[in-house]
């Protein structure tokens, strides 16, 4: 077949200049991979979260009562609008893990795995079975692998009540409905009911597993159907201690997955505007390279609609380049993040698969952005007279002789002055790569800044939990009595009793409720640093007042400050004043509301009496704060004090900072993909200006140019762009860095994060975009003092 | 036959407008192997580019073989120029990244005139033409001046084109080198082209049939003498 000698011209042009060719396949590359890698990540992570969390028919509610039996869970399975109920006896014990430390195991006793008909779990891997639910057996959730148990090693477990059990371990099974271990510190594990008996279980059930019939994601309907079931077990002699309702219908992450994928659409695309700066750039240079060929085709009688096709299919190259390297190679690095995201967030990762509408979305963006960003520089060429296309000749980009930084700085050696004029002279391109790199450092710098927001996020929570050791016990205890064994403990400087209760706040219908739980701190509390949005904190001399908080705004916008609300404590109603709104960022369910302990435990009938210990301690490391956690339990133990579960304040912070973390790691990856838009654009740039002036290299050579003042010359060029793209970046990064806070923190904490600027930041990508310009013009600087002076004054 | 009537042709500069043809009126015979001379900045090149069709006149006419190309368009004119003149450049102008003879079968693709089966022949019998059969693989940048010039020639020609215009195409050229150039212009005139050359060397210009003598924009001379080609 005879190919068109045009085509040949096209193909010659795409391959005679492969690092052009290269840098521009590259750009485009970049764009498509980012875009290719937040979708394809964002829709693996959803449907195998989805999938797998369905595929294990969830529950939507699980309700904590008194015993109950079997009789009971079928009689709620025929109130109207219950899809399943199963009861489950739930107990929880303490256990010294392989590596030393202490942690509680949620242990459920249920008949088989077979038999569970909600929250069902399914083999902990592909290919392997369930194992087997032995007498005096445990099987972990496989969130616990990192600990490192293998099927026959012993788990000795204390009880409450202070006695040991030797367990053996069976083997880990996934439950993609229970909180993994790394973030919620507690292992999931499931016994027999014997095995449940012989660990202190009762006969029957304490915790009931409610799914609706439909609707199964509308917290009001889930609401209104476990109204009917506790309103039921009330009447009927069953205490209801607590509902759990996180976020009915979806897996747990699932809210804050969606906040993180838009983000990270955001920057995808972001990176997509950045390169198509990059593809002007590159070929206004290409065409200009190209000037004296288009004018000899038209001479020989080439038309512009001969012509104008050429260069949009060398274009279409490049995309078909770009497009065809990266969707698999998107696919690969998201099937890669949503397995990282799948271990860390307990669900199952399914292997890369390619999406038609992502992979034609990818298409789009090879194929399109670069034909519509080069629309204009393409066209202005071709319509360029034949005559002006053949007359360039000798050294270009002369101009009048200007007095300005070479008058100013007379003290800088000449090559630098020429740098700096250089960085300057293609002003368009210079302007665009200039852009591209204070982009990518703005953002570059406000994810680092983000990170920082974070540790500020955790610091504020801190103010909350400002105890080294919290200890929750399993029922109230004499505040005096309790805090005399802890005050024993070497090593601690001071103890306060606080109060947690349980309360329904009655809703504006008056009819339903809504479950809240009171926590009351002593009225001269030093553990506690509120972040109050409006009114005040408690002082010692309120009685009836309430200081409410944002996850409680969210479900009842209409309460105002100064209002009076209903809440019944024990069956019993309060009344209370709204006197303050405090902030707390993270999901908390059900919301908080602090008053004072003295005036709460007059109302729950508990004076004196409390429901937890937070303990200091003078040191505040971890280490120190372990040891005397320690310490203490053995000491609760042997005075028979039933203790529910223990945490240390570091214990708390790094499962708080492991999800975090997750999600700076992710904006990272993304920032550095910015980055590395930004440093292509200041090598093209390099690579261009450096291609233009080989005629200029070479009369310089010419009259006495060293290698190494050519080499300075380009290499300074570079800096010089580098160093001011920096300036501004510093400074874009500040509305940066509060839209950031603002987007992550509506999407993941319910609230704005406080913006915090952080040095470390603007320093890593100073030492970035130093370390891009360096390598940026290396190459082409070498390049330039390599060319013979004859080649280089015949360029053409 | 080519005809110029009342040509004028001014550049914009910094420094205002600046004339370079003033009103040339010139004629051309079908088959005239003619020559334009003149100093450096007298207006020769300008005046090859009006009869190419490369630039447009300010002012005025240019005819070739009946077809007005002061009136066409960009595209019309490139169209017209593959397929009825042929361009020789004093630098060559030779596309880099193609082969000698990828670069005369793009003139032929675009214009489209030769059928697509005879272009590969045609190409090769210019090329042995020009005396470069042997060197059709090679890049433009593998061969010398005389030889990229040999091949430009051979590219003018691959359309067939009536008339063939060649600015300085000895001008960067060793004596001998020109002087094989020129015999290949001669024995191309004997054959029925139009030939029209620039140049500034007065020995060369006297070998043609015609000389104008161009100096500050306008025609100063004409000598139209009955010569043997082969003088």
């Amino acid at each position: 077949m005879i190919l068109f000698t045009r085509w040949r011209k096209v193909w010659a042009d795409f391959w005679s200049n492969k690092t052009r060719s290269l840098l521009m396949v590259s750009t485009i590359l970049v764009g498509v991979f980012s875009v290719g890698l937040v979708n394809n990540m964002g829709r693996m992570m959803n449907q195998n979260m989805e999938t797998d969390f369905n595929s294990s028919n969830p529950s939507e509610a699980q309700i904590s009562t008194s015993m109950f039996d079997e009789n009971w869970v079928r009689s709620i399975r025929n109130i109207s609008g219950v899809g399943d109920a199963e009861g489950v006896y739930e107990l929880i014990a303490k256990w010294v893990t392989p590596s030393g430390t202490t942690t509680n195991i949620d242990f459920l006793a249920i008949d088989t795995f077979e038999k569970k008909r909600l929250d069902t779990v399914k083999p902990a891997g592909e290919g392997e079975s369930l194992p087997p639910l032995t007498h005096h057996g445990v099987v972990f959730d496989r969130s616990a692998q990192s600990l490192g148990l293998k099927p026959g090693d012993p788990v000795e477990v204390e009880l409450p009540n202070g006695e040991k059990r030797q367990l053996t371990f069976s083997g880990y099974i996934h439950n993609s409905t229970c909180f993994p271990y790394p973030m919620s510190g507690i292992i999931t594990g499931y016994v027999t009911r014997e095995t449940g008996k012989w660990l202190g279980a009762y006969d029957g059930y304490n915790r009931l597993l409610v799914s609706v019939a439909e609707n199964p994601t509308d917290r009001t309907h889930v609401t209104d159907v476990v109204k009917k079931i506790t309103d039921r077990f009330e009447k009927n002699g069953v205490n209801v201690y607590s509902v759990s309702m996180y976020d009915p219908g979806h897996h747990f992450a699932w809210q804050i997955t969606q906040g993180v994928i838009f983000i990270l659409s955001f920057f995808g695309w972001l990176t997509v505007i950045l390169s198509a700066f990059l593809i002007v750039n590159t070929i206004v240079a290409l065409m200009m390279q190209q000037t004296k060929q288009i004018g000899v085709m038209k001479a020989i009688g080439a038309s512009m609609d001969q012509i104008l096709p050429m260069y949009m299919v060398l274009l279409m190259c490049f995309g078909f380049l770009a497009f065809v390297v990266s969707v698999p190679l998107s696919s690969w690095a998201a099937a890669l993040m949503n397995s990282f995201m799948g271990n860390m967030l307990n669900y199952d990762s399914a292997p890369a698969s390619l999406y038609p509408d992502i992979v034609l979305q990818q298409g789009l963006i090879s194929f399109l952005v670069p034909v519509l960003a080069s629309g204009i520089p393409v066209v202005t060429s071709l319509n360029r007279p034949v005559r002006e296309a053949l007359s360039d000749f000798g050294l270009s980009g002369g101009t009048k002789p200007k007095k300005g930084i070479e008058s100013r700085w007379k003290l800088l050696p000449r090559p630098i002055l020429l740098s700096l004029r250089n960085a300057f002279r293609k002003k368009a391109r210079t302007s665009l790569t200039f852009i591209t790199l204070v982009l990518a450092g703005a953002i570059f710098i406000a994810v680092f800044n983000l990170w920082s927001s974070f540790d500020k996020v955790m610091v504020d929570i801190q103010g909350y939990y400002l105890s080294d050791v919290n200890v929750v016990l399993e029922r109230s205890y004499p505040f005096k009595m309790i805090s005399n064994i802890v005050k024993s403990i070497p090593g601690i400087s001071g103890v306060e009793g606080w109060l947690t209760i349980e309360g329904k706040l009655q809703k504006q219908d008056q009819k339903k409720e809504d479950a809240v739980v009171f926590v009351g701190p002593p009225s001269n509390s030093t553990l506690i640093k509120p972040m109050m949005v409006s009114g005040r904190w408690l002082t010692p001399d309120d009685r009836n007042a309430i200081v409410i908080g944002n996850h409680l705004q969210k479900i009842r916008p209409d309460l105002k400050l100064n209002d009076w609300v209903k809440i019944k404590i024990n069956d019993k109603w309060t009344n209370w004043q709204i006197i303050g709104f405090y902030r707390m960022p993270g999901n908390i369910d059900p919301p908080l509301i602090y008053t004072n302990y003295e005036y709460l435990s007059y109302e729950a009938g508990l004076p004196n009496k409390v429901y937890e210990l937070r303990a200091i301690t003078y040191e505040h490391d971890s280490l120190s704060q372990s040891t005397i956690s320690e310490a203490l339990q053995k000491e609760l133990k042997k005075r028979k004090i039933a203790v529910s579960y223990v945490q240390t304040s570091s214990e708390w912070v790094s499962q708080q900072k492991s999800t975090t973390d997750v999600l700076a790691y992710c904006m990272l990856i993304m920032a550095c993909l910015i980055a590395i838009v930004g440093g292509l654009g200041l090598s093209n740039t390099m690579n261009l200006n450096v291609l233009e002036r080989t005629r200029e290299i070479g009369v310089m050579r010419a009259i006495g140019a060293s290698d190494t003042n050519i080499q300075l010359i380009v290499v300074m060029e570079g800096i010089v762009i580098g160093l001011l793209s920096w300036v501004v970046s510093v400074i874009l990064s500040i509305p940066f860095t509060m839209l950031l806070d603002y987007g992550v923190g509506i999407s993941i904490f319910q609230s704005p994060l406080d913006a915090v600027f952080s040095l470390t930041g603007s320093i890593a990508w100073l030492a970035g975009v130093l370390a891009l310009a360096a390598i940026s013009s290396i190459a082409p600087a070498s390049h330039a003092s390599k060319i013979p002076i004859r080649e280089t004054l015949a360029y053409e | 036959m080519i005809e110029l009537r009342g040509v004028k042709k001014s550049y914009q500069t910094s420094s205002g407008e600046y004339p370079v043809l003033k009103g040339v009126n010139l004629e051309f015979n079908a088959g005239e192997f003619a020559s334009i001379i003149g100093k450096s900045g007298s207006g020769k090149t300008t005046l090859l580019n009006m009869i190419t069709g490369i630039d447009r006149p300010s002012d005025g006419e240019v005819w070739v073989n009946g077809s007005p190309l002061h009136k066409m368009s960009e595209s019309q004119m490139a169209r017209w120029r593959g397929s009825n003149m042929g361009i020789v450049f004093q630098f060559f102008q030779l596309l880099p990244t193609l082969s000698i003879m990828e670069n005369l079968l793009l003139a032929m693709d675009f214009c489209g005139k030769i059928p697509i089966s005879e272009r590969k022949e045609r190409a090769e019998y210019l090329l042995n033409l020009v005396g470069l059969l042997d060197h059709a693989d090679k890049l433009p940048l593998a061969l010398s001046g005389g030889q990229q010039q040999r091949v430009a020639i051979a590219r003018a020609l691959a359309n067939d084109p009536p008339v063939l215009i060649a600015d300085e195409p000895t001008g960067n050229l060793d004596s001998k080198t020109a002087e094989s150039i020129f015999e290949l212009f001669t024995r191309l005139a004997e054959q029925g082209k139009t030939i029209i050359i620039v140049t500034h060397d007065d020995s060369l210009a006297k070998r043609t049939q015609s000389t104008t003598m161009i100096a500050d924009g306008m025609i100063v001379a004409e000598k139209r003498a009955s010569i043997p080609l082969a003088a």
